[in-house]
């Protein structure tokens, strides 16, 4: 509808060319998301050719890979991990459930010290009318201690009816030592409590969380610093189950999956763990601010005021950000804030989202990942509850636009000290779009530029093989799978197996910090880990909610050669110091047992 | 307007009387050869003088319509009434006195238009298309689009026009799959679809069609304008290894012109060249004066360069120029908040927030009016709307 608009201002009467009487403000129309235009001639196919092109550039643009040294080798079949997370396309119906995919949980669950793999199945879609929507299971792995996995999926009790999965949220939110996961999904959320690293059983309706709503994206985090970690829901649309009017390609009559635009957004939720094993929701928890069309939310204390914050990625309405505090409502400050949508203040078509100080001043920065013909938005924090856009002044100006980008995160891949980013893309329409359904992901290394930092695309320079691929890609988590120190990637794709790459630079370098709350929640999360490491001040921040739903391994990685001091400051507000941490080692930081700084 | 009756519309003489009955047979026989060879003799005059007339109609078309309007009528009389190419004539001549009811009435009482010189047919259309006698212009360039000529492109570049004009984008685009089809080298087909598919954000289709127009080694006034539009479509898109290519060929080979400049800022922009940048916006704004475009992407700039004290001043004054404009009222309220002033700021971040509502709000509401054109409630929230957009 929006576009129409557009086109009416391009194409007056009696213009053959079209009128760029401002190219700046056609600028400012694209950043606006558009899922409704679909002309693009379709490439879903798997057969697309590795080669890296941009949109609509056939011969130009062909990239061969470089040479440079791949950070990751493709090690799935090695991992063990095989496993294929479904959305129910094979139903026939190109429902917009299909589009949204699932994620992956990295949680120790068995508390062995290695990251474990948990990712929800996803679901089905019958073919006949009315639709009927069936769960698939979850899959558990179980991690030897060096990248290899047992499938344990055995252990996640299986239920009569799982709903439809998408995401996994992990925290020990009953503070008994083991993570325990919060599935999310169409028809409901599930909590599966970790029984001691035994099993997962099912106490969603125990905990007071049986919901009927679809939910897509969560964040755990302790919003009334008592110690108990509460939990934050956001959902997708108002979708019920049925059969959608057609869209796609009129002229083609090629059906496709419906934009966003044509439902109405959801409503959010903030639950209050009542440390009994409970949740009740908070009446109010943000106002009438509370409706979205979410996919992804991220907690953190972005304001360094002690209290957590959260920032959800919208789908075509504005993002928000809800800025804690002790007294409830929560107002949503992203507009004012400068966090709500693209340079120019448009919405965009948010999806996977981030925050963590990529440029080394010690705020927390925020990260979006968004629809086609959207750059992905840089929030550089600025302190004072603001931040600026740095999209285009950080280098990621113009290099999302070719994509959909799910998928992502703040990670010192190559152990500099430094940041990098990484960007999973896949178009939700299958055939319709702008740009083809599989589409290459992105790797963005922190790299300096002059007094500040800006991003470079290395996805053929390091990214190796797989980089190269096309995927229809969705969830991803970030976490060090094979224990060698340094950061390895899980990433989920619609319908197809999901991919394990380890990393293989194996710096000599490394400490990794796993903090745990006493008198703040276990998870820690919104604590800040100060480390002076040559000459420099790192800051890390704890989050939740890191990616598209999809959970990242908490423990910090941080590039040390012999040893670190370090400073955390928790929840609660207290500082202590942990002194000469060495290097090659995982540190348990437990709270009340550092130093005074 | 005058309604002077159509040629053929005249009273015609008779043309010949009774014959002779002598029934000798071999007078017969001569009267007959004689009356051939007379009709004959006519026919053949009249052909000439027809022609003739003709020929002359055209020479004093340009200079005195309406002496040729009368010779181009004689020589349809002279013809018979059916001579399409002195009908066509006598309708331009009358198109060239502004008599457009009486060429369209002419026009369309040509038995075969098709037949008439196709250069002919595109000059009226051409000459009805400027007057916005659309009906007449509509027949003329069919009718030129009928069998292979030199001005089959100019036609079909006229018809895509009028169909633009009327918002018939499906048969405009059909027309130009027929021009691409009957003129393979044509490059100007592709150069429409090529800016259609950026108008509907096709990105994808837009750069492969421009890219077709260049293939076809269009003139350069077309090929600047080809390539203008895709290194713009390119920076939209965010090509920017391809977008810098097309603008290194540009400029091997001339200046920027203003608006390509603008896009080229953009790519120095994207490519993190923001000093360049700045200097390419300052000649800019030397060579071509200020306007809100200009003034935004310099403050842009300047923001981006972490100089928001100037950013606010160029920012002000891009506001000023252009109310209604949501990217420079929130970089200017980003500018202010940079400064430290967020009271400043804070109505123009208001400002951007009410026209984004407004323009997301307008189509849903250009949607409900166009399904019920007599909803007094939704006309009235268009027209509100319309008003928050200046427009």
């Amino acid at each position: 509808m929006f576009y129409g608009e557009l086109n009416h201002r391009l194409h007056a009467p009696g213009s053959l060319r079209p009128l760029f009487s401002s190219l700046l403000f056609v600028l400012v129309l694209t950043s606006i998301n558009c899922t409704d235009k679909v002309t693009a001639p379709p490439k879903s196919s798997s057969s697309v050719p590795d080669e890296r092109r941009y949109l609509g550039d056939s011969t130009d643009n062909i990239v061969a890979p470089k040479p440079g040294r791949a950070w990751w080798v493709d090690e799935t079949d090695r991992s063990g991990i095989r496993f294929v997370y479904q959305n129910g396309r094979d139903g026939g119906h190109f429902t917009i459930l299909e589009s949204v995919g699932g994620g992956v949980a990295l949680l120790d669950f068995d508390q062995d010290g290695d990251v474990d793999v948990f990712i929800p199945g996803g679901g089905s879609i019958s073919t006949s009318k009315p639709i009927e929507i069936l769960g698939l299971p979850a899959g558990l792995f179980s991690n030897q201690g060096d990248g290899k996995f047992t499938d344990v999926s055995n252990l996640v009790e299986s239920i009569p009816r799982p709903c439809y999965s998408h995401g996994a949220f992990a925290s020990d939110y009953n503070r008994d030592g083991y993570p325990d996961v919060l599935v999310t999904g169409y028809q409901g959320c599930q909590l599966l409590k970790n029984e001691q690293g035994k099993r997962f059983v099912d106490v969603t309706t125990s905990a007071k969380l049986d919901s009927p709503e679809w939910t897509t994206a969560a964040a755990w985090a302790d919003v009334d610093r008592d110690g108990w970690a509460d939990l934050m829901t956001v959902g997708y649309v108002q979708w019920n189950n049925e059969v959608d009017a057609f869209c796609g390609d009129t002229q083609t009559k090629t059906r496709d999956v419906c934009p966003p635009q044509n439902y109405a957004a959801t409503r959010q939720h903030l639950f209050r763990n009542n440390r009994d094993g409970t949740f009740t929701e908070i009446a109010n928890a943000f106002g009438s601010d509370a409706i979205g069309k979410g996919l992804g939310v991220v907690a953190t204390d972005v304001n360094d005021d002690g209290w957590v914050d959260f920032y959800v990625a919208n789908d075509q309405v504005a993002n928000q950000l809800y800025l804690g505090g002790p007294t409830f409502p929560w107002h949503d400050s992203g507009v004012a804030a400068g966090v709500s949508g693209s340079e120019f203040g448009a919405p965009e078509g948010s999806m996977g989202v981030d925050a963590a100080d990529y440029d080394g001043d010690g705020r927390p920065d925020l990260w979006v990942t968004n629809y086609e013909l959207e750059d992905n938005s840089l929030y550089q924090n600025r302190g004072q509850n603001q931040f600026s856009h740095a999209t285009v002044r950080a280098g990621l100006g113009g290099n999302g636009r070719p994509y959909v980008g799910f998928g992502t995160g703040f990670a010192d891949f190559d152990m500099d000290g430094w940041l990098d980013l990484f960007v999973i893309n896949g178009h939700v329409l299958y055939s319709t779009g702008r740009s083809a359904y599989l589409e290459p992901p992105i790797l963005l290394h922190n790299v300096p530029a002059g007094t500040q930092r800006r991003f470079k695309d290395v996805s053929i320079e390091h990214g190796g093989p797989w980089f190269q691929k096309r995927i229809a890609g969705r969830g991803a988590a970030v976490g060090d799978l094979d224990n060698d120190g340094d950061l390895d990637l899980i990433v989920v794709r619609q319908n197809e197996p999901v991919s394990v790459l380890i990393n293989q630079l194996q710096p000599a370098d490394w400490v990794r910090l796993d903090l745990r709350g006493t008198t703040s929640d276990p998870d820690a999360i919104g604590s800040v880990v100060k480390a002076q490491i040559e000459g420099r001040e790192i800051v890390r921040h704890i989050r939740s909610g890191s990616g598209y739903l999809s959970q990242f391994d908490q423990r910090i990685h941080l590039p040390v050669k012999e040893a670190v001091d370090i400073t955390v400051t928790w929840p609660t507000g207290k500082s202590e110091r942990f002194s000469r941490l060495k290097s090659r080692a995982t540190h348990r930081i437990q709270e009340g047992t550092g130093e005074s700084p | 307007m005058s309604h002077r009756k159509s040629p053929t519309m005249k009273p015609q003489k008779p043309t010949s009387g009774g014959l002779p009955t002598r029934k000798t047979g071999r007078r017969k026989w001569i009267i007959l050869a004689m009356l051939i060879t007379m009709i004959t003799a006519g026919w053949v005059w009249s052909s000439f003088t027809s022609s003739a007339d003709l020929a002359q109609a055209r020479q004093l078309l340009p200079t005195d319509p309406a002496a040729a309007e009368q010779m181009a009528e004689r020589a349809v009389i002279s013809a018979g009434g059916n001579f399409p190419d002195a009908q066509l004539v006598q309708c331009r001549a009358l198109a060239a006195m502004g008599q457009w009811d009486a060429a369209l009435g002419g026009m369309s009482l040509i038995k075969k238009p098709s037949l008439c010189n196709p250069d002919e047919l595109l000059d009226l259309g051409r000459q009805a298309m400027q007057a916005g006698q659309w009906q007449l212009a509509e027949i003329s360039l069919q009718s030129a689009t009928a069998r292979e000529s030199d001005a089959l492109s100019g036609a079909f570049e006229l018809l895509v026009q009028l169909q633009l004009r009327f918002q018939r984008p499906g048969e405009a685009l059909e027309l130009c799959r027929e021009w691409k089809r009957r003129v393979p080298d044509a490059a100007m087909p592709w150069a429409i679809t090529g800016d259609r598919a950026m108008a509907s954000v096709d990105f994808g289709s837009s750069i492969a069609d421009y890219r077709e127009a260049l293939r076809r080694h269009p003139a350069q006034d077309l090929e600047n304008s080809v390539r203008s539009s895709l290194v713009q479509v390119l920076v939209l898109s965010g090509d920017v290894p391809a977008a810098r290519r097309e603008f290194d060929l540009i400029m091997k080979s001339r200046p920027l012109a203003g608006k390509v400049q603008l896009a080229y800022v953009q790519l120095l922009r994207l490519e993190g060249r923001l000093d360049e940048g700045l200097v390419e916006i300052e000649q800019y704004l030397a060579k071509s004066g200020k306007n809100s475009e200009s003034l935004r992407l310099r403050g842009i700039l300047l923001l981006d360069v972490g100089k928001p004290e100037l950013a606010v001043a160029e920012l002000k004054q891009s506001v000023a120029l252009n109310p209604y404009d949501i990217g420079a009222h929130h970089k200017l309220a980003q500018a202010y908040q940079q400064i430290g002033d967020p009271g400043s700021a804070k109505p123009h971040l208001e400002r951007a927030q009410k026209l984004t509502d407004a323009t997301y709000r307008i189509g849903e509401v250009q949607q409900r009016v166009r399904a019920e054109p007599t909803n007094a409630e939704a006309i009235q929230e268009l027209k509100e709307l319309n008003a928050v957009l200046g427009r």
